[in-house]
């Protein structure tokens, strides 16, 4: 257990070149950053270099309410703490609104950053986003080129067939008489 | 898998490394995996790649259970198979989400008396009487194919004789094996007869098993492995026919089958012969559970896997499914185990109950609970296969095509 009799202060750098001053708790929210803490090989600004800042602003609120959580839960009978229903409608609130650019960056911060819980919230509405989407659809929303020959694509095609069917794609047996 | 980023990564966004977007594959559900696998080459490489790193095996376990509904109007019995996904938490290593995927058997044409008879690597091995006798279907439920058997040599010992799949995606060919005790001609032999993808041909082989045993009707458990077939005796050997050096002989079991013969079962798995005794589980109190592996056939030793007693079995599931009915312990009917996966199945009224046994000892031992939809329409005799499905990438579906035993509804029926 470490002291925390007073709160340390630690300055992070957005690519764009923003510093952010954050409690260290918060900031140790990311795993990244609590090794590099740990280790004390951070400087007196930490250079966060492929976040930017309006990513960098999302992702801290998220740490905030880790620490707000967790320092509540200590507590027995916190009415701060949340059920498993409340933080699945927080975390749906969380990420409300953020279109699939702003997403692309959180993900790749939450990956840099090693914070497994937002990572997770960016993961599953990724999922949501793209599952139900066509290949084509998936191209351009991640602007990839189609490689494929027609043929070849023809061929993958046949051959995961049953990907690409309708729910229920069966007729019934009994309807087929 | 060097250069995996490249094209993927042609995103307006920072790059994602494949670490990224593997996290993301494992969240999809298969269908949109696969779908997936044409967007682009890079796509199609990570995608399969991730499906052998991560082994989707495990995440499509899950079983077969017959339903049967009664039609009051003209008294006939609808039979309906359902496919159940096991839950993954449970079952899988990776702790996947839970994947979706339809393995209904519509694609089958109408077959009367159908029945599902055994499973192996994603094969179902069916069987149909029709008037002009029995018919043995292969089919795969994922892919949606399946092949009609010719006609056994020996038709009408196929009557009690135990149907058994076996199947290595790694070879591409499947092997049906009969196995029956030719119990009112030639008392004392038993019937086996294989049929193999490979030839398209059924062979017949029979041998004597000597006096005082018995192979009892659907009771034989056969089991291919090395070319050589192990079968139980009722009631306490294991035969093994060698195909390749054209002898065979018998060792003991490690335990008697008592009572019931047909409560015991033999398995591979890994390369290993196993035998799991399971039917005191219900007859006896306290009741027990136990699993062998035979290491070495020459020096007939078995080891013992698995020894439980049901209490704990029953402890466990009770603990992890409130709504469970522990008082009544005969309501408990074992249905299968899962060898591989070492996962036991247990019916209890309406609900299929499944538990990990190399984890039972845990704090929270894995337990999972499915719930049949209608507990009136499930007949008291109750059919379970285990189903496993093996993607192994494009390399699985691939061959499956291509392989001319399995003929595709596709291409033989419209289209």
């Amino acid at each position: 257990m470490s002291e925390s009799t007073e709160k340390k202060m630690v300055r992070l750098r957005s690519s764009d070149g923003e510093v952010f001053e954050v409690e260290e708790s918060v900031a140790k929210v990311a795993k990244t950053l609590q090794d590099m803490l740990e280790e004390d090989c951070a400087d007196a600004v930490i250079p966060i270099t492929c976040v930017r800042a309006p990513i960098l602003t999302k992702v801290i609120d998220y740490c905030k309410d880790q620490v707000m959580i967790s320092s509540s839960s200590s507590t027995t009978n916190n009415p701060n703490e949340r059920t498993e229903q409340e933080r699945k409608a927080w975390g749906q609130k969380f990420m409300e609104g953020v279109d699939s650019s702003t997403l692309c960056e959180l993900l790749v911060a939450s990956n840099f950053l090693n914070i497994e819980g937002l990572l997770n919230l960016g993961v599953d509405k990724m999922v949501s986003m793209i599952q139900g989407k066509y290949p084509q659809e998936i191209r351009d929303m991640f602007n990839v080129v189609n490689d494929f020959t027609p043929e070849e694509e023809e061929e993958i095609r046949n051959q995961n067939a049953w990907a690409f069917e309708r729910d229920p794609y069966y007729k019934k047996r009994s309807s087929s008489k | 898998m060097d250069g995996g980023q490249v094209g993927v990564n042609d995103i307006s966004a920072p790059s994602f490394t494949d670490d990224l977007w593997l996290q993301i594959f494992s969240h999809l559900p298969v269908k949109p995996l696969f779908k997936f696998m044409c967007v682009s080459k890079t796509w199609s490489t990570l995608i399969s790649d991730y499906c052998n790193r991560a082994r989707v095996l495990e995440s499509l376990t899950g079983f077969f259970y017959q339903l049967v509904e009664f039609d009051e109007n003209d008294d006939l019995e609808r039979i309906e198979y359902k496919y159940v996904c096991s839950s993954n938490e449970t079952l899988s290593v990776n702790n996947k989400k839970n994947r979706s995927i339809d393995l209904s058997l519509d694609f089958l044409p109408e077959l009367p008396h159908f029945a599902i008879l055994h499973s192996c690597s994603g094969l179902l091995l069916c069987l149909s009487v029709e008037s002009n006798g029995p018919v043995y279907y292969v089919c795969n439920p994922l892919l949606k194919t399946w092949v009609a058997l010719p006609k056994p040599c020996t038709g009408d010992t196929i009557d009690d004789a135990e149907a058994r799949l076996t199947y290595d995606p790694n070879t591409t060919h499947f092997r049906v094996i009969l196995c029956s005790g030719d119990v009112y001609r030639d008392y004392g032999r038993t019937v086996i007869q294989i049929f193999s993808s490979d030839t398209g041909n059924w062979l017949e082989t029979k041998v004597a098993h000597g006096p005082n045993r018995l192979i009892y009707p659907y009771s034989g458990c056969p089991v291919l492995h090395n070319e050589a077939l192990y079968y139980l005796l009722f009631p306490s050997h294991v035969m093994r026919v060698d195909f390749l050096e054209g002898n065979y002989g018998v060792i003991e079991l490690p335990i008697i089958q008592e009572e019931v013969p047909s409560a015991g079962m033999l398995y591979e798995c890994e390369g290993h012969l196993y035998y799991m005794r399971g039917h005191t589980f219900y007859h006896l109190d306290p009741l027990r559970f136990q699993v062998w592996m035979l290491t070495d056939w020459n020096t007939k030793e078995w080891i013992m896997k698995h020894d439980i007693c049901s209490e704990t079995l029953y402890e466990k599931i009770s603990a992890a499914d409130s709504c469970c009915l522990r008082a009544d312990k005969e309501c408990f009917q074992p249905l299968g185990f899962a060898a591989d996966l070492n996962v036991i199945f247990l019916r209890e009224h309406c609900k299929i109950h499944y538990c990990d046994l190399v984890n039972l000892k845990a704090e929270n031992a894995p337990v999972s609970s499915y719930s049949l939809k209608n507990e009136s329409t499930i007949r008291n005799f109750f059919q379970i296969t285990l189903l496993l499905i093996l993607i192994q990438g494009e390399g699985l579906c691939s061959r499956q095509v291509d392989r001319p035993c399995l003929v595709s509804r596709k291409e033989s029926g419209k289209d």
